[in-house]
């Protein structure tokens, strides 16, 4: 199989994402791969950075979406799962020649499991200028609770 | 000119826009992904034949760390630096670079006598 690589849009780049270093270094080498093994057509699509947060009392979702509005993003969550759907749709502009084509649609399903029960009546999501960030407020029981130590004379 | 070999200052991770550029007969489009930015802290500069995008994210919290993007160009369109027009929506920059009138093809009537 001969592949050449031409231009910047064609090549596979590794791109670390923000993220668990080791998770995220390990779909960064699935996405090289898998963009090798569908080689020489390229039509890799670009999957958004997804970043998770932990914090005592909620979990912290942030994806990049650029370009995406409301209407392009379906969230659902269960008590320890969380599915995020995105479509994003890229269209040369009507009456240009084009020059550069970098920007990729997606089509982006996926699923998490989460590191601790939520209570999915308190979710919060709010998408501002292409950012997507989710506040997963952790059940009550899931929560730390301090301990006291009690000394005893 | 923004040299490859210069270390930084500080520790900002430097990333690359994906860009899409377009031409037509009155402009070069230039399109770029650089979501969650304050509008105030993107740079379009225009050095001709240099073409300069530059956005800076402040890390404020352990989920959004400095984050610097930039991308650079060779214009060899004839452009009119005083015409650049920039807006941002929904995270994705798009840059129109008006050329110069002398450059802009003309429709030639021609006149039967």
């Amino acid at each position: 199989m001969l592949v050449r690589f031409s231009d910047r849009s064609g090549f596979p780049t590794f791109r670390p994402s923000r993220g668990l270093p080791v998770s995220s270094l390990r779909r960064e080498l699935d996405r090289l791969f898998g963009d090798l093994e569908r080689a020489p057509s390229f039509a890799a699509s670009s999957t958004p950075t997804v970043t998770f947060n932990d914090s005592a009392e909620a979990l912290t979702v942030r994806a990049e979406l650029p370009g995406l509005t409301e209407k392009d993003v379906d969230i659902s969550v269960t008590a320890n799962t969380l599915t995020l759907k995105a479509t994003r749709k890229v269209e040369a502009p009507e009456g240009y020649a084009t020059h550069r084509r970098e920007r990729q649609g997606f089509s982006f399903t996926q699923s998490y499991e989460l590191p601790a029960r939520i209570d999915t009546e308190k979710v919060q999501a709010s998408l501002k200028q292409g950012v997507l960030t989710l506040t997963l407020p952790k059940a009550v029981e899931a929560q730390p609770k301090r301990v006291t130590v009690s000394a005893t004379a | 000119m923004h040299n490859q070999n210069q270390e930084k200052t500080r520790p900002a991770r430097e990333l690359t826009p994906n860009v899409d550029i377009f031409e037509n007969d009155a402009e070069l489009l230039v399109v770029a992904d650089v979501p969650g930015l304050d509008p105030n802290d993107i740079g379009v500069h225009v050095d001709l034949p240099e073409f300069r995008i530059e956005a800076k994210v402040q890390g404020s919290s352990e989920m959004q760390k400095p984050v610097v993007y930039t991308r650079t160009f060779r214009i060899d369109e004839r452009i009119d630096a005083e015409r650049v027009k920039a807006e941002y929506t929904n995270g994705v920059l798009r840059v129109h670079l008006a050329k110069s009138a002398a450059f802009r093809p003309r429709r030639i009537e021609v006149q039967s006598s």
